[in-house]
């Protein structure tokens, strides 16, 4: 799988430059197209532009967060058939449920392994099996 | 006893009128007799009229004296002794009887009757019969003054018993009264919420505390049944017994109460927690009623709050840098890849930035318990401005590309009397703060400038600035520039408050200006080092 070209188009939603960086450096190995997206509304926006194949939701936002923008997609029915994984961290149970229930397909808990993550997400655009 | 004596004057002048008119078989001469009559009646009108009970009882003394005075110039001056009105020696008698002790009786018996007797013996000779009939006189006089007296003392007695008794009860009645006064005192004085419920669950008692606390008034309560106060319903409050009425808690004999916390609403609607303890108030082995105690932890329940918010968000804080760290390092062991020198850099570049970052974070929460504890330990020296400025600045602009930096500080500034440690935690609490609320990037500007003993430093930025109803607390523990509830900004709420802190203890003073929209200005001052503090280095230039 390694070098592989999926091609594929993954959108990371989250505050943190930092994490944007490392998440896009490590979907660039395995051949993804990574876009950014720095909050909720932005998020929102750029997904109505262009449909990425995946979106990496952080949880925790400022201005809107990450439940808000899983509300706003599943009211979406343009939207509402993007797989959708979290970020979370540890002590957010209430929020995991609640996104379980807005449709979201996993959840990956900060701190992570950058190539755990790039598994998880192959698995849910079904590249791999879990 | 005043107004006996006062009968027993009228009775004198009454007994003095009759003898007057009595037929008197001598001859003699009546004008003196009518003059004291006269006078009698006049003095009597006069004290009939006057009103004398709001006089002093020693008026009815000076009465009792103007009577036998009367009596006694009477007898005198129709006779003495062989007078038809020597009998009225008796009266006198029983006066001095009533007035005075039995010594003091005999005195005036004496003395009177001495007056009288001896011009009549002197007169008469002091045969055997004159003086059998003076001796009888005395005998008889003493015998009834004896009786009055021993009447009237006893009678006095018993008036001073009853005087006594009745100050007793008094007395009695003031300290119930007292500690009735004392008990409802110390209820409406206590600073926690006290009410009684009797055993059909009615309030009969809601103090004043209780007043305060809930906004219900004693006149609203007092009657209630327990189970409905307290519960504005469109606001869906709790009744204030909630843990008793659904578990209908039943005290077991001997038990000092229970204690529970109960979220409820204040007659405005405002929510309150109160602490409430409740009591079995006990009658000889009956449960006569409960007694609650209660107290507004709202406070405690919002510290508590912030307290487990900090934790939360300093967790959350503490593990965004430490995944980048973690994440980068773990990236750069990736086997399946090959990166290119430029992002190795750039990798390690996040590793070393995010690692200051919790590095700062780690020296504002220890800042935070060294504070709190009080051991905070300060080493002020003259600390040079511009360097210290230029280093904060380029830690900060090293993480962010969107940002401009400015720095202002004169050539000429002295030094500063500060931590240069502290110092340069707050300048890049500050400078981080700038950055963090200036998104969409803006100008960044760092001064300094000397005046009245000071030097100010100010950082400006062209952010969001802050809220006009968040910009006063934004230096308390815990606050973040961001409604309560909602996410807000990524941030402990630590930096300001440690800023707060440690540039007062440095003996300083930090405040900030802000227009929503336009950015904010956060100055802060510190005292500048005088020439003999500096010691070996004396004041000098600060290369710009």
């Amino acid at each position: 799988m390694n070098g592989e070209k999926n091609a594929k188009q993954v959108m990371i939603v989250d505050d943190e430059a930092s994490l944007r960086a490392l998440v896009r450096a490590n979907l660039e190995i395995d051949g993804f197209e990574v876009s950014e997206a720095v909050d909720g509304i932005e998020a929102m926006k750029m997904m109505r532009e262009s449909k990425p194949d995946l979106v990496l939701l952080d949880i925790m936002m400022p201005g809107k967060d990450g439940i808000e923008v899983l509300e706003e997609m599943a009211a979406d029915s343009e939207l509402r058939n993007i797989p959708i994984i979290m970020l979370t961290a540890k002590g957010e149970q209430e929020d995991l449920q609640k996104g379980v229930d807005l449709g979201a397909r996993g959840h990956i808990t900060k701190p992570f392994d950058p190539e755990q993550m790039v598994r998880t997400v192959k698995a849910a655009l079904g590249i791999i099996r879990r | 006893m005043a107004k006996s004596a006062a009968w027993l004057y009228w009775l004198g002048i009454i007994v003095v009128l009759i003898g007057v008119f009595l037929p008197v078989e001598q001859e003699m001469n009546l004008t003196p007799v009518m003059l004291l009559v006269a006078g009698g009646l006049l003095s009597s009108l006069v004290l009939m009229l006057a009103p004398w009970q709001r006089f002093s009882y020693k008026l009815f003394y000076i009465m009792a004296g103007l009577g036998c005075s009367h009596i006694a110039t009477l007898i005198f001056v129709t006779g003495g002794m062989e007078s038809p009105y020597s009998q009225l020696y008796f009266l006198i008698a029983i006066w001095a009887a009533y007035f005075f002790s039995f010594r003091g009786f005999g005195l005036v018996s004496v003395m009177v009757i001495g007056s009288l007797a001896m011009p009549f013996l002197y007169e008469r000779g002091y045969g055997q019969f004159h003086i059998t009939h003076v001796l009888t006189q005395i005998l008889f006089m003493l015998i009834a003054g004896g009786l009055v007296n021993l009447l009237v003392t006893q009678v006095k007695e018993r008036n001073l018993d009853l005087g006594r008794t009745n100050e007793r009860l008094a007395q009695k009645m003031r300290e119930v009264l007292h500690e009735k006064e004392k008990t409802a005192a110390v209820l409406s004085s206590v600073a926690d919420g006290v009410y009684v419920v009797d055993n059909n669950d009615k309030i009969v008692l809601w103090n004043q505390a209780a007043e305060l606390i809930t906004g219900f008034t004693k006149e609203e309560m007092v009657g209630r049944v327990c189970r409905d106060a307290m519960k504005p319903a469109e606001e869906g409050g709790n009744p204030i017994c909630t843990p008793l009425c659904d578990t209908m808690v039943e005290f077991e004999p001997g038990s000092s109460g229970v204690g529970y916390e109960l979220l409820t609403c204040r007659k405005n609607g405002d929510r309150i927690w109160l602490s409430v303890s409740a009591a079995p108030i006990r009658d000889s082995g009956e449960t006569a009623g409960i007694v609650h105690v209660f107290r507004d932890i709202s406070e405690y329940k919002e510290i508590d709050r912030m307290k487990s918010d900090f934790v939360a968000t300093v967790s959350h804080e503490l593990r965004t840098p430490l995944t980048s760290i973690l994440g980068f390092a773990k990236t750069l062991l990736r086997a399946d890849a090959n990166f290119s020198e430029e992002s190795r850099e750039s990798f390690l570049t996040e590793i070393v930035r995010e690692g200051e970052r919790l590095a700062r974070l780690i020296e504002d929460v220890l800042s935070v318990s060294r504070i709190e504890a009080g051991s905070l330990r300060l080493d002020l020296r003259p600390v040079a401005v511009e360097p210290t400025v230029r280093e904060v600045v380029r830690n900060v602009s090293s993480l962010t590309s969107i940002h401009r930096f400015e720095i202002n500080v004169p050539d000429d500034i002295s030094l500063v009397m500060a931590d240069s440690d502290k110092l340069h935690q707050v300048l890049l609490n500050l400078v981080v703060n700038a950055v963090k609320y200036s998104p969409d990037g803006g100008e960044v500007s760092v001064s300094a400038a000397e005046s009245e003993g000071y030097i100010r430093f100010l950082v400006a930025d062209q952010g969001v600035g802050i809220s006009e109803e968040n910009l006063p607390h934004i230096f308390e523990r815990f606050f973040r520039a961001s409604p309560g509830g909602k996410r807000g900004a990524a941030g402990t709420g630590l930096g300001l408050y440690v800023s707060r802190n440690l540039i007062e203890q440095m003996g300083g003073e930090i405040w900030a200006e802000s227009q929503p929209g336009a950015g904010s200005r956060f100055y802060f001052r510190l005292p500048v080092a005088q020439a003999d503090q500096a010691g070996a280095e004396p004041r000098k230039k600060v290369a710009s």
